[in-house]
């Protein structure tokens, strides 16, 4: 019983919603080879980013609200605020190529806090730098979602701190994939709109679907985006490289004084 | 220096790539004709066969079913190509191409390559996969895991079995039989300065020529003759040589006549009617009155055989690649038809922009006129809110 | 100049056309529609300028769209010229395909979808331009108040960090510190995050000494529970819909009402959860008729559209494969489009601040 009301329920949630909101970004990979095309299914091919969209939405709610059910220290509450603005405001200093040192802080307090500081983070640092900059369009809620996985997944990384110097490296890597990871999951959100997702799979045999789409979408991330990613994955590897272990030390000194009821 | 160098060399090269790959496919269309047999199993034991021929090098597996006499139904496109959903009556319809899936378990039509003498399940759909000559390739419907396997294969034919006999050595075969030729034309009966198409389907003939001048076996060929003429088909085979005759008669209205250019246009849009002449859909040489004094001229054959009354089988014509769009085939007649049997003193042109009004008052009126209205609506609001801010 | 939950309604009635349907016709009323709205009522405000920026990715996208559909899809009856065919293969299935016969209906499907995209960012653009995006984080649902709370906090203290940021580097400059490269900004995030804890630590105790926490936990444990095992429910539910809906080609009715009842329950739980929250609002906007206008015919257009999309689909279908046709106009999805210039129509006159 322990197991349902506790948290175990809290992530059954957490990965029903992280699995839904992963359908809602890879359906256009799946959807072509479901169904290989299809006149009544072919015209929904036109509505599937707004159905997705939606269901996204729902998806960052439910993921929150499931965060919030344990009534949050009042500590936690400041902090994170505090850090969010940080994060907001450092991505409003322009670096060079576009790169904005937005990942930096959710990974590095992810890896120090645990998965939901590091997902409410991620998620709000968007948040809040979309409404003060008015910059609020289609892409928030895939901005969101996505900077919270970079969040939590963070926290998954398992303790490296006997490792010394090596830690920093190994966050530095992390980093510079997640900037990777980042840019190909965001191009998600208008991918619908280059390609005819929804109609017949590419080659009529089925099967070949899924990864022709895949194929193209990679031909499509490396012709395009790859380079504004390479930046991002550059600028989170140095900076981590280089700021990652005085930034540790100070989350840790200050976790200590917060005496955080995280995880 | 050495780099620019070589940047203009390299793209040198590219250019000339490029236009040789251009010159090459213009010149290949002139090739021909290539074979390729097609095995279709429809359910178990229900199987068809065909030779299909063609022009180019190398076509897709999905212009091979194009070709052939089967009808074939395929999904709307995707973003490469096509799936077959149906064959005949066999399969799915295109609104709904994969409805016998469950995930990848599937009821659907598989594709097969014939390699060493053993069908090879096509790990890839039939616009993806080029055909050459004698080569076979196979379809067949049934269960089977979605692009991966199937469990019915086509009964096995070898590329000699599916097309017999060869033509290219006809003179060998002990009795040399007649060329298979339809000829007709589409329509038959033009006003002067209106055009026709000549059509041609020649089997199992070695020499084919058109007035003369040597064409390919399977062609059509625009013509706007100024007055009734006819037109000579001469074919050679084995057996001898054996003449066909179509005569376009050509009505004289007062109108000036369109210029008399008989250029290889595009070919034309051709329905798959066998029977010569065949009565053009739609067109109102079928509805105009019999005060029609030449009787429909039909391919008539003159000595020594006449060729069997079979039912060719119309394989597309060989460049039937790009057809041109039907309506606009359908459409000239009519506004020459109107014109010549109401006021045939009227000039053509205006009978043509009423027509084209007609056309799209007929096809996007109320849409056009709703939308430009829309249009109108929003520039008035801008204009006067604009005032007012 | 209208009420929050106006702007919301008005951005819902502009952006589920702009997403649905690729018909160049609507898409064209639509994207005249907000540019009519944006230049009469946006030009004043202080975010005027984001318009650009939102102008210029709308472009970029749809220049990237066009080009990208033009040099890979083949598809098409309407052959304008051919290219040489560069083709990028792994084995025998073709990955990418750039060139070959360039066709009308592919460039036809990339400027249609590029007109959607360059739709939505104007709509957005607009939005944006228009609400007062303090006021729509207020909207946030009242049981997500912590959620709230942080993004409040955050947005407070935006400007003081931006300001702590130029203290710093003024306070370096004055020492000669010049920044020359990357390494030069580790002088500049320690002293940073430095201060911004210390100043979340007086935060908390200043929010512990106003009674933070104190008075909202009226969930009892076993309401949170069953909430939570309803939530889960409609999730799984969900997934077991989106699941069949792709799975199965002959249970697509069953999982649409498994779907959509999912996500009643959902949202009847967040409902419910809500009403436990009590908040209170320390300045209420006001809702004025206009905003009762503009709200109903974005509601109708919400409706007619909507129906459309429900019932009959095809008439806001344009797709110009395997030949391209001229778009359908119906004057009724048309009208329903114009919802989004109402309120144009209804704002107050000579009024120079659009707040």
């Amino acid at each position: 019983m322990s197991f349902l009301t506790g948290r175990g329920l809290s992530a059954l949630i957490l990965t029903l919603a992280t699995l839904l909101g992963g359908i809602a970004f890879l359906y256009p990979f799946f959807v072509p080879q479901q169904r290989g095309s299809a006149g009544g299914f072919m015209a929904h091919a036109a509505d599937a980013p707004v159905t997705f969209l939606i269901l996204l939405l729902l998806c960052l709610v439910v993921i929150i609200a499931n965060l919030e059910t344990r009534q949050m220290d009042s500590k936690v509450v400041a902090v994170l605020g505090i850090l969010v603005a940080i994060n907001a405001a450092l991505r409003l200093i322009p670096g060079p190529a576009g790169f904005t040192a937005m990942l930096f802080l959710p990974i590095l307090c992810g890896y120090a806090y645990g998965a939901d500081f590091g997902f409410l983070l991620g998620t709000l640092s968007l948040l809040v730098s979309a409404v003060v900059t008015g910059g609020m369009g289609p892409w928030l809620p895939y901005q969101m979602f996505s900077a919270g996985w970079m969040g939590m997944a963070s926290a998954w990384l398992p303790p490296l701190r006997r490792f010394g110097r090596v830690e920093v490296i190994i966050l530095a890597l992390w980093g510079a994939v997640l900037g990777l990871v980042f840019g190909a999951i965001m191009n998600l959100w208008f991918w619908p709109y280059l390609v005819n997702v929804g109609a017949s799979n590419t080659h009529g045999q089925p099967g070949a679907g899924l990864w022709a789409t895949v194929g193209r979408y990679a031909a499509f991330y490396l012709t395009t985006s790859l380079w504004w990613d390479m930046g991002r994955a550059i600028g989170n590897f140095l900076l981590i490289l280089l700021f990652g272990a005085p930034i540790l030390q100070l989350l840790r000194r200050f976790r200590k004084r917060f005496q955080f009821a995280i995880d | 220096m050495n780099r620019i160098a070589a940047a203009c060399v390299s793209i040198a090269v590219l250019i000339a790539l490029t236009l040789g790959s251009m010159g090459l496919t213009g010149e290949a269309a002139a090739l021909g004709p290539y074979r390729v047999g097609l095995v279709v199993q429809f359910s178990e034991g229900g199987f068809v066969t065909d030779c299909v021929e063609f022009d180019q090098p190398e076509i897709s597996g999905c212009d091979v079913l194009d070709l052939s006499d089967l009808s074939v139904s395929y999904s709307p496109p995707g973003t490469y190509g096509q799936a077959v959903c149906g064959i005949e009556e066999v399969g799915c319809p295109t609104a709904d191409c994969f409805c016998d899936c469950q995930g990848v378990d599937c009821v659907y039509w598989a594709y097969y390559h014939l390699l060493a003498g053993a069908w090879e399940y096509s790990s890839v759909g039939c616009s993806a996969h080029s055909v050459h000559d004698g080569d076979v390739e196979g379809w067949a419907w049934g269960p089977g895991t979605y692009g991966a396997t199937s469990q019915v294969k086509p009964p096995l034919f070898t590329f000699e079995e599916v097309c017999v006999p060869p033509p290219a050595t006809p003179t060998r075969t002990p009795d040399p039989v007649p060329p298979e030729v339809d000829f007709w034309a589409d329509p038959d009966e033009v006003v002067a300065g209106q055009c026709s198409t000549l059509h041609w389907s020649v089997d199992n003939g070695e020499l084919v020529a058109l007035d003369g001048e040597g064409v390919r076996p399977y062609d059509a060929r625009y013509v706007c003759p100024s007055e009734t003429q006819a037109f000579e088909l001469l074919v050679l085979n084995a057996a001898g040589e054996f003449n066909y005759q179509v005569t376009i008669s050509v009505r004289q209205p007062t109108a000036t006549p369109y210029p008399t250019t008989t250029h290889a246009a595009p070919p034309t849009a051709t329905s798959r009617v066998t029977s010569p002449p065949p009565p053009p859909t739609e067109t109102p040489t079928a509805e105009q009155p019999e005060a029609r004094t030449s009787p429909p001229p039909t391919g008539t054959p003159t000595p020594p055989s006449t060729p069997r009354p079979t039912v060719v089988a119309m394989l597309s014509t060989g460049t039937a690649a790009a057809p041109e769009p039907q309506d606009a085939a359908i459409a000239q007649p009519t506004v020459q038809a109107s014109a010549s049997e109401e006021e045939p003193d009227d000039t053509v042109g205006l009978d043509r922009i009423l027509l084209l009004l007609g056309v799209g008052a007929g096809t996007i009126g109320f849409g056009t006129v709703a939308f430009v209205a829309t249009v109108i609506l929003l520039l008035a609001i801008y204009f006067r809110a604009r005032a007012q801010f | 100049m209208y009420h929050t939950l106006t702007w919301m309604l008005w951005l819902g009635a502009a952006l589920l056309p702009a997403m649905i349907t690729r018909n160049p016709l609507y898409l064209t009323i639509l994207l005249l529609a907000v540019a009519v709205a944006y230049k009469t009522l946006g030009r004043l405000s202080p975010m005027a300028a984001s318009w650009s920026i939102f102008l210029k990715a709308g472009l970029l996208l749809a220049a990237v769209s066009v080009l990208f559909n033009t040099l890979t899809v083949n598809y098409g009856d309407t052959v304008l010229f051919t290219l040489p065919l560069l083709s990028l293969r792994i084995g025998r299935v073709p990955l990418l395909e750039l060139g070959g016969e360039i066709t009308l209906e592919a460039i036809v499907f990339g400027l249609t979808s590029a007109l959607s995209l360059v739709a939505i960012l104007l709509i957005f653009a607009t939005f944006n331009v228009l609400v007062d995006h303090h006021r729509v984080l207020r909207l946030t649902p009242a049981f997500l108040y912590q959620t709230g709370m942080i993004a409040s906090i955050a947005i407070a203290f935006v400007p003081q960090m931006v300001a702590a940021l130029q203290d710093i580097r003024e306070a370096q400059a004055i020492r000669g510190h010049r920044f020359r490269g990357i390494r030069d900004l580790l002088p500049l995030f320690v002293p940073l995050l430095t201060t911004g804890l210390e100043r979340a630590i007086q935060l908390a105790e200043s929010m512990e000494a106003r009674g933070f926490g104190s008075g909202t936990g009226d969930q009892t444990g076993r309401h949170r529970t069953l909430h939570r095992m309803l939530i889960a429910a409609a999730l799984f539910g969900l997934l077991v819909a989106a699941f069949s809906f792709g799975y199965y080609a002959d249970s697509r009715w069953p999982s649409a009402v498994l779907g959509v009842a999912s996500i009643g329950l959902l949202l009847g739980n967040v409902f419910v959860m809500s009403r436990r929250v009590k908040r209170s609002r320390y300045r209420r906007e006001l809702w004025r008729r206009r905003d009762t206008l503009v709200s109903a015919a974005c509601v109708a257009s919400l409706f007619v559209v909507g129906g459309f999309w429900l019932l009959n689909m095809e008439a806001l279908v344009f797709y110009p494969y395997p030949k391209v046709s001229p778009p359908e106009f119906n004057p009724l999805i048309g009208l329903a489009m114009l919802a989004v210039v109402t309120p144009v129509l209804t704002a107050p006159q000579k009024r120079r601040s659009p707040t």
